[in-house]
């Protein structure tokens, strides 16, 4: 029993440490290698966490968003825990709030990483202006908030079906005699 | 009949907010943490891990960027092109090298160029990562402690016929990677001064890339006399007072930019500054070690 039980807790440990290892993987690659169109970076992380949140729910998504975060605060040298609390906020509340929809409208993705964009970003410039210096929201929002959330939107959609389809495929892996 | 493969039953989507509030609280905890300065050595080995992978990608990138921007022309061509390459391997080894060498060369040698024309030692190396965000404006340039790098030194670049000018201040530095705050970020404020024949006028320079424009000369008072073409230096007001701040490494008139416009506000005259260089395109840059105004 309680040899299981600890077996079970490396399991666990094991599949953090390799979540936030492929994280940290895509956020290098968000840092160094995806390109920039109009100096505008696609935040990957969110995207993710968004349309990963959207299919396995707000739990699963806000641990995406923490290790992501950490990951991002890794590789843009900013305070620990920065990104990580911005991207828990964004994920989590639109995650929330669009789930509520079907899973089959196509909508879904779009609003879930508008919302999240948004948020991410809202609390982004309000830790930049109590930790660093004070922002300009309005200037914020049309040089950073806009052209990164209109970035995010091109490939939510086609990432959202994605993950759907990969859902699918895996519930499809149930053998229906077990019961 | 069971199958012997493995099975996953789909589970219901659960919302535990137990959970979610801990990552969050941990989130705070370790942004406190940050702050308060607890987790200073831990940031700088991740940092001495980080640099070098975040180097190696950037690279890997601009190589696919190249392969793919060649993909485009003459295939034939290229296809000749690559067996003359593999019949000449030698030779293309000896060439990469030279082009190397050369590179590094004129590299120095601009380094040199600069170092008569103006009293400052310098360090040049390159500049191997941009931060993710699009809301901030830091990168991290390729020298640290080990070489004598300090928060608080003037890193300076030069872009076509402009003279070398200031592009950021050291923020962070490691033992092999520092991170550079660039003037155009927001949070940037630098001492700046405009020599006019008789004058010295004097003011703050601010970031503006969050605010759509590139930098902001502002505390000037209203009767000093700038004008759309003044050249903006730095003050060095730190340095000059002796002061035991960061920013007391800035040496004293190293170009900023160009006066664009200026505009009367309240009691203040600001001023919208051209910088000499795009702090955005620079891939190679140096940090002031150190000044001596005696060599002037």
């Amino acid at each position: 029993m309680g040899h299981s039980r600890q077996r079970r807790i490396e399991e666990i440990v094991v599949h953090e440490v390799a979540l936030f290892a492929a994280l940290l993987v895509v956020a290098l690659v968000q840092t160094a290698l995806l390109p920039r169109p109009f100096d505008v970076s696609l935040n990957l992380i969110l995207l993710l966490a968004v349309c990963h949140g959207l299919i396995a729910g707000a739990t699963s998504a806000a641990r995406w968003a923490f290790y992501g975060g950490l990951a991002l605060d890794l590789c843009a040298m900013t305070f620990a825990g920065m990104h990580a609390l911005a991207l828990l906020t964004g994920v989590i509340v639109s995650t929330v709030l669009v789930s509520r929809l079907s899973r089959e409208n196509w909508l879904v993705p779009i609003l879930g990483v508008a919302i999240g964009a948004f948020l991410y970003h809202a609390v982004y410039a309000l830790l930049l202006t109590l930790l660093v210096a004070p922002v300009d929201f309005e200037g914020y929002a049309l040089a950073a908030l806009l052209p990164d959330a209109l970035i995010a939107l091109i490939p939510a959609l086609p990432l959202y079906l994605v993950f759907r389809w990969n859902e699918d495929r895996v519930r499809r892996r149930v053998p229906v005699d077990v019961y | 009949m069971l199958r012997d493969r493995p099975y996953r039953l789909s589970q219901p989507t659960r919302r535990s907010p137990l959970l979610i509030i801990l990552l969050l609280l941990i989130a705070a905890a370790l942004l406190s943490a940050d702050q308060a300065g607890l987790l200073g050595p831990l940031r700088v080995h991740a940092q001495t891990i980080i640099s070098p992978v975040l180097g190696r990608i950037q690279q890997m990138g601009a190589w696919i960027g190249s392969f793919v921007g060649r993909s485009g022309s003459d295939q034939a061509l290229l296809a000749e092109l690559e067996a003359l390459r593999a019949e000449n391997a030698d030779l293309k080894a000896r060439l990469i090298q030279a082009e190397a060498l050369e590179f590094e060369n004129a590299r120095l040698r601009e380094q040199v160029r600069i170092e008569q024309a103006y009293p400052w030692q310098l360090l040049g190396a390159d500049v191997i990562a941009r931060t993710p965000d699009t809301g901030r404006r830091l990168v991290l340039f390729a020298a640290g402690t080990d070489q004598g790098v300090r928060p608080g030194m003037a890193v300076i670049a030069r872009e076509g016929s402009n003279p070398p000018a200031l592009i950021g201040i050291v923020e962070e530095a490691g033992p092999r990677t520092a991170s550079v705050l660039l003037i155009t970020d927001y949070s940037s404020a630098i001492s700046a001064q405009v020599y006019q024949e008789t004058d010295v006028v004097r003011g703050v320079i601010q970031g503006q890339w969050q605010r759509g424009s590139r930098l902001l000369l502002h505390s000037v008072a209203r009767e000093a006399p700038l004008a759309a073409g003044n050249t903006v230096l730095t003050a060095g007001l730190s340095a000059e007072l002796a002061l035991s701040v960061p920013r007391a490494a800035v040496p004293p008139n190293v170009p900023i930019g160009v006066v664009e416009t200026v505009q009367d506000v309240g009691r203040d005259r600001i001023a919208a500054v051209r910088p000499f260089v795009d702090p955005d395109r620079v891939r190679y840059a140096w940090v002031i070690l150190a000044s001596d105004e005696s060599k002037k």
